[in-house]
């Protein structure tokens, strides 16, 4: 009797790990991406949006963020970050690409956290960056959390400068999204 | 280097007072001013404790009461013409008045008599009102204090220093921009 | 021949206007801690002045025409209207600013009759040169001098700034702040200077009068002391120490408050700012002229303040201050110590963009005694509405309620003031 409980658990476990590294993810919920740069003595400017898609492409995961509605308070900023800088006519997403193999999923509810490298593709040019993620599953949802660092010169993009005042090249990006296997 | 040297150099300015004349003038002003014929009126050779603590004078050391009368009435270190101008208004009390020390005497007679010595000395008890028992109350005045005036009517006149330097500097910063330029 | 004297002449002529710039007119009273509903936690990105106020950096007169004025086309890029005089490019090391503000007030005392007010508060010019890092900033202006007509006076402001004698008959030049510094750091994110500067403590707010500022005398418009002064502005903490040499404006030397000074504040995220404030002077003699209540006789002067600044949302700003007091006084051989509070909580609405209503409470209570002319407590109420309504132009009117007075403030503070305020820079 208790074997063939033990037979059965181990049975539901290892059929529940395969799902999940099989499923594929979809994104739900509001997605939440803000990047961090900083200007001469203690200047901060933190830019947001809330548009962010998931594209599981099974050996792949594409995360994609539309940079059209990146905002960062002040509107005039918004309008020479995304048209002098980001180029977004052209180059509208930010897309960073990780082999699935390089991601590790909890088994069960939990949550595991882990760096690893990915191919970050912005303002048309390409470049790998490695990251800091953390997904926790919670009530049969992922929620996952990212964070890397930037150089912008490595994109080719201008170093923002109004007035005086020059931006750091140097910017720190977060995400978080929740998705659904 | 170089341009720290250009820098101080031009900033001096704005740390010179406009005029620099010594307040140790003060006491040999108060005998020439009040013809005092008298034998030695500086009883101590120096005289500056009428008013100061002691002979090295400086800030805040006008404690006396006749130092803290002439500071009540405005009287700024460096300032001969206001100096005189006090004198005078002491001189022309009639009777005179103003005994500063409560010693029964007034203080211009006493300086004219070369009494100075009993100047220094506080008779107002510790009662009087004043920071160290002196009879006089100190009054705000505003203004930088090395700004001189002119006769009674204290017309303003711009200390230099500070116009002077930020002229020059900013004279030096448009030219050297303009030149660059070309 | 000829162009090199015509470029000689054009230069003498350039120089002669920067020089009458200087001459004619002090320090502009900017000084916005509600800045922070844009992200802008620090306060040196658009001013001179690490710790705020005062004459405006480029960047600060961009941000002017692009987050504090009403805006009357989206996202218009302001280009050069920012500029000095709307157009006027200057040298990258040089900062120019003229302001002009007047205030007609009306004072209705309890009780008394109604008293009418026109004060130019401000005609200062502003400069600020730097070279590589070294730094001359100063500020000269026009106090005008006072006149009375029955019930109604004219006056300047500005006393306990003054450079020549005040009040007198021509008026007084004042100067608020005339300072060197040089910047430090990789950043520049440290300032040394030395002269006369505002003094850190506290929020450091436009609205001069608030009981924090002077009960405190930290105030922006004459609280100004000279010495040394030591700031940090990084991403998440900056703070200002100061030693104070005392206030060279006003005499004798008695009265001279000499101590020390300082804040630091934390900003843990871009909405949110929370500080601390430490201040302890000493003078040979208290001035019984800001504070009745206290004795001829020297004194020591502490406060400590705890301060926040939050935008919870955009248009919201709460800004809070709590302050406590010591007076210690040595009165005829006898050690008298005086406790008091006073206390500032103010939300600042921006109903559009440029469009500003402002509420504020205002607590104090700490007078040593109880007189005639003075409550030992006093509650203030403001309402006010300010619009930034043109490029380098804001109005502002404001309804104030006091149930009394404190230091710093006159008697007939007591009762209910209507105050109207135009305001221009160059």
């Amino acid at each position: 009797m208790n074997r063939s409980r033990f037979a059965f658990a181990a049975l539901l476990a290892a059929t529940t790990f395969a799902l999940t590294a099989d499923a594929r993810i979809s994104r739900t919920g509001t997605p939440q991406v803000a990047f961090h740069a900083s200007g001469p003595a203690g200047m901060r400017i933190v830019g947001q949006t809330d548009e962010l898609d998931v594209d599981d492409q099974g050996a792949r995961v594409v995360i994609k963020v539309p940079l059209r509605n990146l905002h960062t308070g002040i509107d005039l900023r918004d309008h020479h970050m995304r048209d002098k800088y980001l180029q977004i006519g052209s180059y509208p997403n930010a897309e960073l690409t990780v082999d699935r193999g390089a991601l590790h999923f909890p088994t069960g509810e939990g949550a595991v956290s882990g760096d690893a490298t990915g191919s970050m593709a912005i303002h048309g040019h390409t470049k790998n960056v490695n990251f800091h993620y953390t997904i926790a599953r919670v009530g049969g949802q992922l929620r996952v959390g990212g964070t890397t660092h930037l150089d912008i010169r490595d994109y080719g993009i201008d170093i923002p400068s109004y007035l005086g005042v020059t931006v750091k090249p140097d910017i720190d990006v977060e995400v978080q999204f929740t998705a659904s296997e | 280097m170089r341009r720290f040297i250009a820098f101080a150099v031009a900033s001096l300015p704005l740390f010179v007072a406009s005029r620099a004349r010594a307040t140790a003038e003060f006491p040999g002003q108060i005998v020439s001013d009040q013809n005092i014929t008298c034998a030695n009126p500086l009883f101590d050779g120096n005289g500056c404790t009428i008013c100061h603590q002691d002979d090295n004078g400086g800030l805040g050391t006008a404690t006396r009461p006749f130092g803290r009368y002439m500071k009540s009435q405005g009287l700024t270190p460096f300032n001969d013409q206001k100096l005189g101008a006090l004198l005078t208004a002491l001189q022309n009390e009639s009777p005179h008045t103003t005994d500063t020390n409560c010693d029964g005497t007034p203080d211009i007679d006493e300086l004219t008599s070369c009494q100075w010595q009993n100047l220094t000395q506080d008779m107002c008890g510790a009662d009087a009102g004043g920071v160290d028992g002196g009879s006089v109350p100190l009054t705000v005045f505003y203004g930088c204090s090395t700004s001189p005036t002119v006769g009674d009517r204290d017309t303003p006149i711009l200390p230099g220093g500070a116009a002077v330097a930020i002229a020059g500097m900013l004279g030096a910063a448009l030219i050297r921009a303009k030149r660059r330029k070309r | 021949m000829t162009s090199a004297w015509v470029r000689r002449a054009i230069s003498l002529v350039i120089v002669a206007c920067a020089c009458a710039f200087v001459l004619l007119a002090s320090r502009p009273a900017h000084a916005f801690p509600w800045m922070i509903r844009e992200g802008y936690t620090g306060c040196n990105t658009c001013h001179a002045d690490p710790s705020g106020a005062g004459i405006l950096t480029a960047y600060g007169r961009g941000m002017e025409e692009v987050v504090l004025r009403t805006p009357y086309k989206k996202d218009a890029d302001p280009g050069k209207l920012g500029n000095f005089a709307w157009s006027v490019d200057l040298p990258e090391q040089l900062l120019l600013q003229t302001d002009f503000r007047n205030l007609f007030l009306t004072l209705v005392p309890s009780g008394g009759t109604t008293q009418f007010q026109d004060v130019v508060m401000q005609l200062d010019q502003s400069a600020q040169l730097k070279i590589g890092r070294f730094r001359m900033n100063g500020s000269i202006g026009y106090s005008p001098p006072s006149t009375a007509d029955g019930n109604f006076t004219f006056t300047g402001g500005g006393l306990g700034a003054t450079l020549t004698d005040a009040p007198g008959v021509d008026g007084a030049l004042i100067a608020r702040q005339y300072w060197l510094g040089v910047d430090i750091g990789k950043d520049e994110e440290f300032l040394l200077r030395a002269g006369r500067m505002n003094v850190p403590f506290g929020i450091r707010t436009i609205e001069h009068p608030f009981l924090v500022r002077q009960v405190t005398r930290t105030d922006i418009d004459k609280g100004q002391e000279h010495g040394v002064s030591l700031a940090y502005t990084g991403e998440k903490v900056r703070g200002e120490i100061m030693a104070i040499a005392g206030n060279f404006a006003i005499r004798p030397d008695d009265f001279r408050e000499r101590g020390g000074s300082g804040f630091v504040e934390w900003m843990p995220s871009t909405k949110v700012a929370i500080g601390a404030s430490a201040m302890i002077t000493h003078a040979d003699q208290a001035r019984t002229d800001y504070d009745i209540s206290l004795a001829a006789a020297p004194i020591w002067r502490h406060a400590y303040a705890v301060h926040a600044r939050i935008s919870p949302v955009k248009p919201l700003v709460i800004l809070a201050e709590f302050d406590a007091l010591l007076n210690s006084q040595l009165v005829a051989g006898v050690s008298e110590n005086h406790g008091g509070v006073v206390g500032l909580l103010q939300a600042d609405l921006q109903v559009y963009q440029g469009i500003h209503v402002l509420a504020a409470g205002e607590f104090y209570n700490g007078h040593v005694g109880e007189t005639s002319t003075y409550n030992t407590t006093t509650a203030t109420a403001w309402l006010g509405a300010w619009w930034f309504f043109a490029p380098h132009l804001d109005f502002r009117i404001d309804g104030v309620y006091s149930s009394g007075s404190a230091p710093g403030l006159p008697p007939s503070n007591q009762g209910t003031s209507l105050l109207a305020q135009i305001h221009g820079y160059l």
